[in-house]
């Protein structure tokens, strides 16, 4: 007896040592990745798999703005040190990725990581930590999914953004029988409930819908498929690769009166580029505008000439401009958030950005949704460019 | 819709993977090793084809273009395997396999670094252009893909049945040690067999760039064609063909026919269901060694 309230006593002691130590250790502690010379950032990226169209420019892109603001000082004495993991968009890296990047790299926010289910998967070691995650590279609304208060979502949603777009489609280009080719992710999810639910309030029946795998190269039986169901607009959550060849095949195969409709996903200067005219009438709804069409505004034309003298690239693509306009609303963040950098001053310095982003072309209004930019651009391919035609 | 326009895509589809399995199984059968790398040099060769080919990069005709990038990927695929596979002569044979997964991880790496991860296309000189056969739509990607499938795989087998150097391949692919003894070089003829299927994955990567777009990732299609060279048969070059054309003719068929969802599955299920009913596969060519 007296044995045991000795073990009792002795593991009551432990246990509360073992509190007061961490509970002092927390209160006492700086913010992780905060030094007084440096602010480190870290990336869940695409550089090698099927979104490494996306994931590689923009990282890259995002580290030439950094590696400018490094050479003139940082903000506010401190240097940004980005720190990008490739997942190849595979949840199981993403996950080891996130891992290595909270605790062994200890960052202090994430920025621009590459993908809906990896993102969601992050988050469960991110939300512990009260680690932000600003402007992933994915629309999906879980980006901000309680609790809120450390993520920010780019722009808005793939769902208000393909629901937008067929919308228009229906208004302006006569589609009445919608159905979905997607990938079966939370990625692609999204976008097939948009289609589904846009024609429900349009009183439009649902009529097909078929499902891919990210790598998938064949899209012939999937297409025959649709056009047998009576399809005439189709919502697609593919690749980039994946969505030129579905469009490809299309024509190939007669089908030359289909419409197709991409997202912020879909939207994506390599697809406006396809040569033949094959991708041609092609529709997307995104948060930004395409650079091609506004290449000679100052800012914008400063920024290309930079770009493309740092890395030999003949045109920054939607990638690169994605990266751009990500890292420098990092950047006025942190320069909003003061000296005194912690996950809640930078919160705080998120929510009172409001200003005009010449890169992507949007208006940048961060307000209690945590979106940071909530416009829609429905655009065209219209001699192998992307035509802004309706907005939202 | 027309099944014969399923099988149309299906064929052609069926040819390009048919072509990789068949550098699955040139190297398989010479050096007894499974090279992951085979989709990577597919890639790779799209690529080299697209810098000569497209007005943006060196602009030469189409033709000499693709052979041009032939010969350099059969250069490139002998140095690989003379300079780094060879250095793993006489090593367990996972090693070799280990040793060609990081080299298409490498391969994917160089090609984002020198031609960027967006998707390109190849310009195709027939591309978005195509006839009609009764209902069917037939591309012209289509027919050059069927047509130059089966120019090659009547070269290849002429190649092994009528040359010096092909009957020697096979000698040194049926019995190393037994090869050497009778004075043929073998580490030569593994060399060689890797400069072919280094030009055999480069046509394919041509044929799969001229139906759509490449990117760095779409060396991962090699798993596919691996699946069609187990269910041919690993050992067996025209299995590796028909292996090819079963996936290809499978996958649309799946698309049409089955729910939404299973169809991916289906050329994989075929591979399970041809290892548990026949398991060297369907054109196996089982030899036991006797020491």
């Amino acid at each position: 007896m007296t044995k045991t309230k000795t073990l009792v006593k002795a593991l009551a002691f432990a246990t509360a040592s073992t509190v007061a130590t961490t509970a002092a250790g927390i209160a006492g502690a700086a913010t992780q990745g905060v030094s007084d010379t440096e602010v480190v950032v870290g990336s869940l990226n695409d550089l090698s798999g099927p979104f490494a169209a996306f994931g590689a420019p923009a990282t890259k892109a995002a580290q030439l703005y950094f590696d400018e603001i490094n050479a003139a000082g940082g903000i506010h004495g401190r240097t940004i040190r980005f720190v990008v993991e490739d997942h190849g968009y595979q949840v199981p890296k993403a996950v080891q990725g996130v891992n290595k990047l909270v605790n062994r790299d200890k960052v202090f926010s994430m920025l621009l990581s590459l993908g809906t289910p990896h993102n969601i998967a992050a988050f469960k070691v991110l939300d512990k930590k009260g680690i932000p995650n600003v402007n992933p590279l994915t629309g999906a609304r879980q980006m901000v999914q309680d609790p809120i208060k450390y993520k920010f979502a780019g722009t808005a949603s793939y769902y208000d953004a393909v629901r937008a777009t067929i919308g228009y489609m229906v208004e302006n280009e006569g589609s009445k029988n919608i159905c979905a080719m997607y990938i079966p992710s939370d990625f692609g999810k999204e976008i097939q409930l948009a289609a589904i639910d846009e024609a429900a309030e349009r009183s439009l029946e649902f009529k097909a819908e078929t499902t891919h795998k990210p790598d998938e190269s064949d899209y012939v039986g999937a297409l025959g498929k649709l056009k047998e169901a009576g399809c005439d607009t189709i919502a697609i959550a593919l690749s980039v690769r994946g969505a030129i060849t579905a469009i490809a095949t299309a024509k190939k195969i007669g089908w030359t009166d289909a419409k197709f409709v991409g997202s912020s996903a879909s939207f994506h200067t390599a697809i406006a580029k396809v040569p033949g005219g094959v991708t041609e009438g092609f529709f997307a709804g995104a948060g930004w505008q395409d650079l091609a069409s506004r290449a000679t505004e100052p800012e914008a034309a400063a920024w290309i000439k930079s770009y493309t003298e740092a890395t030999g690239e003949k045109f920054p693509g939607t990638g690169a401009l994605l990266g751009r306009s990500a890292a420098e609303i990092f950047v006025k963040a942190l320069e909003a958030a003061g000296t005194d950098l912690t996950n809640d001053s930078f919160v705080a310095a998120m929510e009172s950005l409001d200003f005009e982003d010449k890169i992507a072309g949007n208006r940048v209004s961060v307000g209690e949704d945590h979106i940071v930019s909530n416009e829609v651009f429905i655009s065209k391919i219209v001699d192998g460019n992307w035509q802004v035609v309706g907005t939202r | 819709m027309d099944p014969f326009q399923l099988l149309v895509g299906g064929i052609a589809n069926g040819c390009i993977y048919g072509l990789v399995a068949l550098g699955f199984v040139l190297i398989y059968k010479a050096t007894e090793a499974v090279n992951f790398a085979q989709g990577d040099l597919m890639m790779l060769g799209a690529f080299v084809t697209m810098t000569f080919v497209n007005q943006e990069w060196w602009d030469f005709p189409f033709i000499p273009g693709f052979i041009l990038a032939m010969l350099v990927m059969g250069v490139f695929s002998y140095l690989l395997e003379f300079v780094i596979i060879r250095r793993l002569f006489g090593q367990p044979q996972f090693a070799v396999v280990i040793l060609t997964i990081a080299l298409g991880f490498i391969l994917r790496f160089i090609a984002g670094a020198i031609w960027g991860h967006d998707p390109q296309s190849l310009e195709f000189p027939l591309a978005g252009e195509s006839f009609h056969i009764g209902s069917i739509v037939v591309g012209y990607d289509e027919a050059f893909v069927i047509l130059v499938t089966a120019v090659l795989t009547s070269l290849l087998y002429l190649f092994f049945a009528r040359t010096r150097l092909g009957i020697a391949m096979q000698a040194s692919s049926q019995n190393q040690l037994a090869a050497y003894y009778m004075g043929i070089p073998v580490k030569r003829i593994s060399s060689l067999i890797w400069a072919l299927s280094g030009m055999t994955a480069s046509v394919a990567g041509v044929l799969f760039a001229a139906k759509g777009a490449i990117d760095p990732s779409t060396g991962l299609l090699g798993i596919k064609a691996f699946a069609a060279a187990v269910i041919g048969g690993f050992g067996s070059l025209p299995g590796a063909l028909a292996g090819g054309l079963i996936i290809g003719i499978i996958e649309p068929m799946a698309q049409f026919f089955a729910p939404s969802g299973y169809s991916q599955i289906a050329p994989y299920a075929v591979m399970l269901l041809v290892l548990i009913l026949r398991p060297n596969g369907l054109f196996s060519q089982v030899f036991q060694k006797k020491v």
